[in-house]
């Protein structure tokens, strides 16, 4: 008997020596971890930031971001005219470019894309809805497009850069079956960009692979692998360990004790995403602006700010993100008065109190922890609220409907202007889904969220956006939480890290590299 | 059968030298006053935020120190306990009389209402429990109440099953077919003759079944399809302190681990139980 | 009766069953608060598209068409499409299965392995320490929340120790370069691939220990139970007065006869096996069938979770129907239904 378990544990011990010692990736493969899958690659489809990750570099728009700025160059657009009342686009487009599955680029490869965008009326439809239509767009020659506005849409240039437009090849119209081949390219990807889609094992990971006859500068990576960990816990593990090179989304928490662990540089910037409560005006009490003000001076920011991310946010100043072109900084800002607050609501007459119901997704950390100091905020000052929790597709479907009280959610602006604030949230043609999530109907306000989308005076712009936003404040049309600072993970060997705050949550693999000696 | 005090009262003696089933015994006890007495013994408010005093270590101010928003994890702790021993009670005693009466009735009659039921059972069976409390808690939107119901549709077919095949072995006893013959009604058969008699296996199953529901009810309250934040559940704050597993280890345990003495608790009395009332092991009772 | 009239009685039987199952997943999908179309579509489905949808599930007319319908549509393998992914549900199915089903089958075998040893070795010894040690282990593994294990398990050797992979099925550098089965291990063998075979291992070992400790004790206790009827029965007595080696005598005889009424705990192993599945693979990134549930279930993908819940209740189904013939066929009482 002892014999055999001599053997038996000499075996295990061979056998586990020889299992042990970690890899970390080749220098040319990124890995990169994260705790959110995407749920398709088509980029005319999806609106979600985590799915664009993954889809941004397989294509090229018409321009894109400079480095770090909001500021355009050409992409696939190598010039291009405006006419003088802001209606008329004429671009040139590059010579010379080819898609991944061989098919030639050019201005019928982009009114193509262009229409199929707005045929296939899926979310990512909503950046050019009301916009551009299919009459609008006139193909002039083989590298010259023309598109027609149905008004001087001032971010027009910038909205180009986004996921929405990006430049599907022609090619694809061999796997349609009646769904302008959206069910295939939910899983592929037929663009010019720098990468292509290797393979997506679903629940797993998805591969990219370097495109090698791209048009513009190479990618140092052969390969990216973009996995999904659900668990946040041990995605942090792969990092430390160094088997994945970067990683997101992590919590504050993880990233703060990260940031000493040696090897791991943790950077931060700010961003234009935000966190806003919605009140729904259309409900009894919150139809009352009193009681929209009270609810806004009862809250506890600093609380939330602290709590829910650890102090990496910054409160919000009226609706605008501050640092945005158009931001007003003399806007009122709501803060902690619970004297006021009570003094408000006893106004509007409800000094006996009453009670609310707050929608969140309860599978979002942060929402649950900001609807609890809410609940505890509100019940000091009479108002009882219940938090609701559903999950996100019926949350939104909720909201979509108006079915809400109180609601919470993120947004981020997919291009560089107040209007992505300033229409979405307060235009009542918006009510829902769109982005005026409060329901909130101000024929002034109409006025000028409208008005300022078509207004080409800067000037004349913001003034009509400084009295929007002390209309947004004044009437209490949302709880302005607070903006993210941005913060990912990375290991010290990764280099070229370029920050754009368009481009949330989309690391700019195609000019990233790896250093393994530093 | 334990029908008679004297035979009671050895069971008792018998049961109380077994040290497993004291040990699980005092358990119980102990947790269910701890449930009961909950809104007394709770130094803090379960619900209350202090964002400033978050991820404390266990200290004396705060026995098993606070939670990411600064909420006493003791207090939440024991009020997880009520949650968790009024979840579990309820379920396993709403099955168990649903199911039992059913099965009653179908080992009783017999014939078509006993093929009925049965069959009926049969197509619960097929499903794995969790996989179809998930379904209908996701269907009817997450909820603790949700979450209970679900978990009794899935569970009552056993105790129904359990019951028929109990009540089928008395019905042919001596004492009832004495019963039937001189006249008795139905219903007084079913409840004098057969039902004290097929109550000890029910009984067995279901303090078993009070542990394994609590388990279930937490296991969903952990991946969120019951209970939902900020209610103290202790799935739910298992759930919630996942991630600071590393740094903070004592948040995810503690629930844990009282969600782990709960259920072994119920398990050692249910094993003792089922020890003493086991036909097999009644022998070994009449030697001592 | 013979094996094969058997055989016929019992799949008619659990056809039977899988249409009882095929009512009630039909009927959980109609306790839907809101609109169903709605939210069989999507949130993000355009009126054309639910109009559709509402046409082809013939949702506007009676129950009894629309479950005609849906029976029709899953006799056809058709089990609709996810909300989520946008593919046919069969079709995500069949691709997580193999993941779900390789683990499930391996923490089988060590928890029957576990069980059966455990079982045997505490009723030899019974009552001492042996005994009461593996039972207190077994009843310890049937109390404790397995999200809990789980954690600590990652923690403790993959945190602390780095011993044992994170999470996930095979290491990120190899793959496997032909999927025949689906089954890494299986594949890796096929395909002569050490490197793969050796990641998939390592991969394996924590969510299967993890899996197979709740379900250890349900197996330890009835192969315990059935092996002390067998000993004490006059037979194995007679064996060793007539001096055969004692260990002899217990590990074959009574083993043999105590495992037979020990496979009836297989079927309800696997239910319980595929249950922890479902927080098994939560936690370890396990690409399978198990976590798809929970994910579709929290974004209530209403197609996949119907998929889902009917797709484990045929498995499990199956597992019985296999377990019946196998104890029919090793047991002819039985067969005298």
């Amino acid at each position: 008997m002892k014999k055999w378990g001599g053997i038996v544990s000499l075996g295990l011990v061979i056998l586990l020596g020889s299992f042990l010692g970690l890899a970390r990736p080749p220098v040319d493969v990124f890995v990169f971890g994260s705790t959110v899958e995407a749920e398709t690659l088509d980029p005319h489809d999806t609106i979600d930031n985590f799915a664009w990750r993954a889809i941004y570099y397989c294509y090229d728009r018409l321009v894109k971001f400079v480095g770090e700025t909001t500021e355009v160059e050409p992409a696939l657009a190598i010039s291009w005219e405006v006419s003088e009342n802001g209606r008329t686009y004429v671009f040139h487009l590059r010579n010379g470019v080819t898609f991944i599955d061989g098919t030639p680029f050019d201005a019928h490869a982009v009114a193509y894309s262009f229409k199929r965008l707005i045929s296939l009326k899926k979310p990512a439809y909503g950046t050019i809805e009301g916009i551009l239509d299919i009459e609008g767009i006139e193909v002039i020659d083989d590298f010259t497009i023309k598109f027609t506005l149905n008004f001087p849409f001032v971010p027009f240039l910038a909205s180009l850069a986004t996921n929405q437009l990006s430049i599907v090849s022609p090619g694809i119209q061999k796997y349609d079956v009646g769904d302008y081949a959206a069910a295939w390219l939910a899983e592929h990807s037929a663009g010019t960009g720098p990468f292509y889609v290797k393979e997506w094992r679903r629940g797993d990971v998805i591969i990219l692979a370097r495109n090698e006859n791209y048009w513009g500068q190479k990618p140092f990576f052969r390969e990216v692998h973009i996995r999904y960990i659900p668990e946040a816990a041990v995605l942090r593990e792969l990092l430390e360990k160094g088997e994945v090179d970067m990683a997101e989304v992590l919590t504050d928490e993880q990233l703060d004790a990260m940031a000493k662990v040696p090897g791991i540089r943790i950077f931060e910037a700010p961003s234009f995403s935000v966190c806003r409560l919605y009140i729904n005006c259309t409900k009894p009490y919150l139809s009352d602006r009193r009681v929209r003000q009270a609810i806004s001076f009862a809250i506890d920011y600093d609380a939330i700010i602290y709590g829910v991310t650890k102090g990496h946010a910054v409160q919000m100043r009226g609706p605008i993100p501050i640092g945005m072109w158009g931001h007003d900084p003399t806007v009122f800002q709501y803060k902690r008065d619970v004297e006021r607050a009570r003094q408000l609501l006893a106004e509007a007459g409800y000094s006996g109190g009453f009670k609310l119901t707050m929608l969140i997704d309860p599978g979002i950390q942060a929402w649950v922890d900001t609807a609890a100091i809410v609940q505890a905020n509100l019940a000091e000052i009479g108002i009882t609220v219940e938090i609701v929790g559903y999950a996100r597709p019926t949350m939104r479907a909720m909201i979509d409907r108006g079915e809400h009280e109180l609601s919470i959610g993120y947004w981020t602006p997919d291009y560089p202007d107040p209007d992505m604030f300033a229409w979405y949230w307060f235009y009542s043609g918006n009510h829902g889904l769109a982005g005026n999530r409060s329901f909130y109907t101000n024929p002034r306000m109409d006025e000028l969220a409208v008005g300022q989308r078509a207004e080409t005076d800067p000037v004349k712009r913001l003034e009509m956006l400084k009295e929007l936003q002390r209309i947004a404040v004044e009437d209490a049309v949302y709880v302005y939480l607070y903006q993210r600072t941005y913060r990912t993970a990375m290991r010290e060997w990764v280099k070229g890290y370029v920050y754009n705050p368009m481009l949330l949550y989309m690391p700019n693999f195609d000019t990233m590299y790896k250093d393994y000696g530093a | 059968m334990i029908s008679t005090i004297p035979q009671l009262f050895k069971t008792f003696q018998w049961l109380v030298q077994r040290p497993l089933f004291l040990v699980g015994g005092a358990t119980v006890v102990t947790i269910s006053v701890i449930a009961v007495l909950a809104p007394i013994i709770a130094p803090y408010d379960p619900l209350k935020i202090d964002v400033i005093k978050r991820l404390q270590p266990p200290s004396l101010q705060h026995f098993m120190g606070t939670d990411h928003l600064g909420r006493d994890l003791f207090s939440r702790v024991i009020f997880g306990a009520r949650i968790s021993l009024m979840v579990g009670v309820t379920i396993a005693f709403t099955s168990s009389a649903l199911g039992g009466a059913l099965g009653l009735l179908a080992g009783y009659f017999g014939k078509w209402l006993d093929n009925i039921i049965m069959r009926i059972c049969d197509m619960f069976f097929a499903f794995p429990p969790l996989i179809l409390a998930m379904a209908i808690a996701a269907s009817l939107g997450p909820s603790l109440q949700n979450t209970m119901l679900a978990l009794v549709i899935v569970w009552w077919p056993r105790y129904a099953r359990l019951a028929r095949s109990q009540v089928l072995v008395l019905r042919e006893l001596d004492y009832v077919q004495a019963a039937k013959a001189s006249g008795a009604g139905h219903l007084r058969i079913m409840l004098k003759h057969v039902l004290p008699n097929a109550f000890s296996p029910i009984l067995v199953q279901v303090t078993l079944d009070i542990g394994q529901a609590i388990l279930m009810a937490a296991s969903l309250g952990f991946l969120g399809f019951g209970a939902q934040p900020p209610t103290p559940e202790w799935g739910v704050i298992a759930s919630e302190a996942r991630i600071y597993m590393r740094d903070q280890w004592w948040y995810p345990t503690f629930p844990s681990v009282m969600i782990l003495l709960t259920v072994l608790g119920f398990n050692l009395v249910g094993d003792g139980l089922r020890d003493v009332l086991d036909p097999r092991q009644r022998g070994r009772l009449s030697k001592s | 009766m013979s094996i094969f009239s058997f055989i016929v009685r019992r799949l008619t039987f659990q056809l039977f069953v899988l249409f009882g199952v095929l009512t009630i997943t039909f009927f959980i999908s109609h306790i839907i608060p809101g609109d169903p179309a709605l939210l069989l579509a999507g949130p993000k489905a355009s009126p054309e598209i639910i109009a559709k949808l509402r046409k082809d599930l013939g949702l506007d007319q009676p129950l009894f068409r629309q479950f005609v319908i849906y029976v029709s549509h899953v006799a056809r393998g058709d089990l609709g499409t996810s909300v989520f992914t946008r593919r046919s549900v069969a079709q995500d199915i069949v691709e997580r299965f193999p993941a779900t089903f390789e683990l499930v089958t391996v923490a089988m075998f060590v928890a029957s392995l576990l069980g059966i040893l455990g079982g045997v070795l505490s009723a030899v010894y019974k009552d001492r320490w042996v005994d009461h040690l593996f039972r207190l282990l077994g009843i310890a593994g049937s109390s404790m929340p397995i999200f809990w294990f789980g954690l600590i398990m990652i923690y403790l050797f993959y945190t602390r120790l780095g011993w044992l992979p994170g999470g996930g099925r095979i290491s990120m550098y190899t793959s496997i370069s032909q999927k025949i089965t689906g089954l890494y291990l299986v594949d890796a063998l096929l395909t002569g691939d050490f490197a793969a075979f050796k990641s998939a291992i390592l991969h394996l070992i924590l969510p299967v220990i993890v899996l197979s400790f709740a379900t250890v004790s349900s197996i330890l206790r009835l192969v315990r139970a059935c092996m002390l009827e067998v000993l004490s029965q006059d037979y194995i007595r007679v064996a060793l007065a007539k001096g055969l080696h004692e260990r002899r005598v217990v590990f074959i005889h009574a083993l043999r006869n105590a495992l037979i009424p020990a496979l009836t705990v297989l079927g309800v192993t696997y239910a319980e096996l595929l249950q922890g599945a479902v927080i098994t693979e939560s936690l370890f990134a396990w690409p399978g069938m198990a976590r798809y549930a929970v994910s579709s279930m929290t974004y209530l993908d209403y197609p996949a979770i119907m998929g889902l819940t009917l797709i484990s209740a045929v498995v499990y189904t199956f597992m019985n129907l296999v377990v019946d013939i196998l104890y029919g066929v090793i047991d002819p009482r039985i067969r005298y239904d």
